[in-house]
């Protein structure tokens, strides 16, 4: 009988536990999606067979579900990396049972979300096209270059901060030693390594924080760059920015609620880290209207003809009802729950991030669809209804980041073990003299 | 595990090391390509400079930090060798 791992008598042991006890929960969990993505599997099969006339687009409208959540997805990723880059950063005791659970989703989304474009091909075998005959000066080649790169550093992000954790997983021995072993780069806990891996993760933190900046004014870009009346903006990149941030911090705040409830973490994610978090959103659902309203009075007040059909088209076409949703979810629902202290409890924080994660894909549906239903040359208004396909393959999307959430969570923990000691030793003593330090009169902290 | 798992898995964290730069150098040889057809047709080849300018360094500065992590955590766990034999 295999030897049985001990863990129960450790402090975190709350955090091995997923790793090394598998319920039917997680059996089920794994079927159901594997099913998802099966059925995805099979209806994408059936678009390359018969090509994109199985999908809702048409001759007016040549983007739709494929790449509004290409958008939505990259925007997700900017919930981990840059996150947890900035609280790292700024030093932010609160951060350490969430940089993990944040630099996965980045990892996983952007692979998700890199994907989309290739869905989009009638021909995928065509995408090998941009290795011989590319063109560096379309904005579409800026994409793939610049998710390549934040999709390289959000993985050395994530796995670099892994490498202890990855090492107490080898020391306790098991199956997967050869595994841990073979992540874990011969980490001892030396004084030597933790100086290297503490200078390698203060010099990704700080180079992370620009890349995931410029990836989404990027994506941006491949709309703006375009003459299209709603489209051609010069606050796109910035506007994308945000909602990419806050559809993001959304996505997070989801995951750790239903964390801590599967894995029942709640003496880790603790009530004042969701308390935080959503003052982050409500910040961010503010700047967010800002920058919408800011879009749309610059366009009213201009008055330009082509730019005035699409702001009608909008407000009161028959995508009206997303653009009305979008306003709902993004801004008045979450502003209320989230400002008021009575509903600013976690299933308020759930119904808000819920309500922000539906309102931001609605905000990319208005962006991509509404411009190319109205176009300029003389033909008749578009109308974009996704196929069953293109549903299929979203709901394969979305089972494909939950499972690679789920197999991330059995195979390496959630959250940072680490960093949470490292808070226990040293970070209780370390903020103690930073706050004397900040303070007038004689200086006791560090220099 | 026994000295010649050890070397197994050593050698494998040696070839994902490698693999990492070939990955590196690969897009790099990918932008140069780029930017030469770019020259070669007269197609705003600036742009094509600017972009690298700033694509190139940031897959350097990667590769260079796990270089420097890898050989950082290697160092001292040889080091702990030799004082454990010693």
């Amino acid at each position: 009988m295999p030897k049985k791992i001990q863990y129960e008598n450790e402090l975190d042991a709350p955090l091995f536990r997923p790793i090394y006890e598998t319920g039917k929960g997680f059996y089920i969990t794994v079927g159901i999606l594997m099913l998802i993505i099966l059925w995805a599997l099979i209806m994408y099969i059936t678009q390359i067979w018969f090509g994109l006339g199985v999908t809702g687009m048409n001759q007016t409208i040549t983007w739709g579900f494929y790449i509004i959540n290409f958008v939505f997805f990259i925007g997700i990723s900017h919930a981990g990396t840059l996150i947890s880059a900035i609280l790292r950063l700024s030093r932010a005791e609160w951060r350490r049972p969430i940089t993990r659970m944040a630099e996965v989703i980045t990892a996983i989304v952007l692979a998700i979300g890199g994907l989309h474009p290739i869905l989009d091909l009638g021909r995928p075998d065509r995408v090998l096209n941009i290795f011989t005959s590319g063109r560096l000066q379309s904005p579409l080649l800026w994409d793939v270059t610049s998710i390549t790169a934040y999709f390289t550093a959000s993985t050395v992000y994530l796995y670099l901060p892994m490498i202890p954790d990855i090492a107490k997983l080898r020391d306790k021995g098991g199956k997967l030693t050869w595994f841990y072993s073979f992540l874990s780069w011969g980490w001892q806990g030396t004084e030597h390594q933790k100086k290297v891996l503490n200078r390698a993760i203060s010099i990704l933190m700080i180079m992370v924080i620009p890349i995931a900046i410029s990836v989404h004014t990027v994506i941006s870009y491949i709309f703006s760059m375009t003459l299209q009346p709603g489209w051609h903006s010069t606050i796109f990149g910035p506007y994308f920015v945000v909602g990419a941030i806050f559809s993001g911090i959304a996505v997070l705040l989801i995951l750790m609620i239903v964390s801590r409830k599967v894995f029942h973490l709640e003496d880790y994610l603790k009530k004042i880290h969701f308390q935080y978090l959503s003052t982050l959103l409500l910040i961010m659902a503010l700047l967010w209207f800002y920058f919408t309203f800011s879009e749309f009075l610059t366009g009213i007040f201009g008055s330009e003809p082509h730019e005035m059909e699409i702001i009608h088209y909008k407000f009161t076409g028959p995508y009206a009802l997303f653009f009305w949703g979008m306003l709902l979810l993004n801004f008045i629902i979450p502003v209320i729950i989230l400002s008021i202290k009575r509903f600013k409890t976690i299933t308020g924080i759930l119904i808000a991030s819920i309500a922000v994660v539906i309102g931001m894909w609605l905000e990319r549906l208005n962006i991509v669809v509404p411009s190319l239903a109205n176009p300029r040359m003389e033909l008749p208004i578009g109308i974009y209804i996704p196929s069953l396909v293109e549903w299929s393959l979203f709901l394969g999307g979305i089972a494909v980041f939950i499972l690679g959430f789920v197999l991330f969570s059995k195979f390496f923990p959630l959250i940072s073990i680490w960093e949470i000691e490292e808070g226990r030793e040293e970070g209780i003593k370390e903020v103690e003299e930073r706050v004397h330090s900040y303070l007038p009169g004689k200086e006791t902290g560090s220099k | 595990m026994n000295s010649m798992q050890n070397k197994i898995i050593a050698m494998a964290q040696l070839v994902s090391f490698l693999a990492m730069w070939i990955f590196v150098i690969g897009i790099i040889i990918w932008i140069i390509n780029l930017i030469s057809i770019s020259v070669e047709l007269q197609d705003a080849p600036g742009v094509s400079l600017g972009i690298s300018l700033v694509a190139i360094p940031v897959f350097i500065t990667l590769a260079c930090i796990l270089t420097y992590a890898y050989f950082g955590f290697k160092k001292n766990t040889s080091n702990l060798k030799n004082h454990s034999e010693d």
